[in-house]
């Protein structure tokens, strides 16, 4: 059933290391609370912590993390920084482009992107199974 | 905050095990390179590095890794993973990883003991 509600959810946490762990269990409580199924759940916690994770390598002034449930699915959005990753080493810059691919092999939406406010974001959706 | 991650160290034979539990991200992992810098810094290159009690790991965990290996082969030894669990394992076999590392399910197949 297709329907126009959707209800959001974010949280906002300083952007330091410390709360990327807190801010990862939201999102996965969030996904579990809304009902997206179990095997799923450890794959959200990877994707939103490596979005954090490039949100505080790329300078971002806060950590986010926003949903919206609409349609039958999960949106998330993590806000990121636009000053440059943390290329220290050689083995910075691989993580750094791990990263991201474990978004995009984990959800087939999930993408860098930019905004409607024109800031670069990760987003990628989950979908929430009918309760028929 | 709660302490997240957890680090023990032994020896058996001529490997050094680490146990690692909790969880390894962008603020826990600097302990754990902390560690396997030291050990390596110290002469002890081969590690095994236990994975039974990790709930979760994300790249800059990896990367950790990768860095301790580097380190350990430099010196003429090696590190390998025990039982990783089935996140981990995830993990490693999304980003090629899994072929990298050598990985065993018990201990004793590294230790011989």
């Amino acid at each position: 059933m297709s329907t126009d509600l959707e209800e959001r959810f974010w949280i906002d946490l300083r952007p330091e290391a410390a709360y990327v762990g807190p801010a990862r269990i939201f999102g996965a409580e969030l996904a579990r609370q809304s009902g997206v199924s179990e095997e799923i759940l450890d794959d959200v916690k990877v994707a939103v912590g490596e979005a954090l994770s490039r949100a505080l390598n790329t300078k971002a002034l806060e950590l986010r993390v926003k949903a919206v449930l609409r349609d039958g699915r999960l949106f998330f959005e993590i806000p990121q920084g636009d000053g440059l990753e943390s290329s220290d080493s050689s083995t910075d810059r691989l993580m750094a482009a791990l990263s991201l691919e474990l978004i995009t092999v984990l959800f087939e939406d999930g993408e860098a992107a930019t905004s409607e406010e024109g800031d670069p974001v990760i987003r990628f959706s989950v979908p929430i199974p009918s309760r028929a | 905050m709660a302490e997240s991650l957890l680090l023990d160290t032994r020896q058996s034979g001529d490997w050094t095990v680490v146990d690692v539990r909790g969880e390894v991200d962008l603020y826990t992992a600097p302990r754990l390179k902390t560690l396997l810098t030291d050990l390596t810094g110290s002469g002890r290159n081969r590690l095994a590095i236990e994975f039974g009690g990790v709930e979760f790991m994300d790249s800059t965990g990896l990367g950790v890794l990768i860095s301790g290996l580097k380190r350990c082969r430099e010196a003429g030894g090696t590190l390998a993973l025990v039982a990783p669990t089935e996140p981990v394992r995830k993990v490693l076999g999304i980003t090629g990883l899994d072929q990298v590392f050598t990985i065993h399910d018990d201990l004793a197949d590294v230790t011989g003991s």
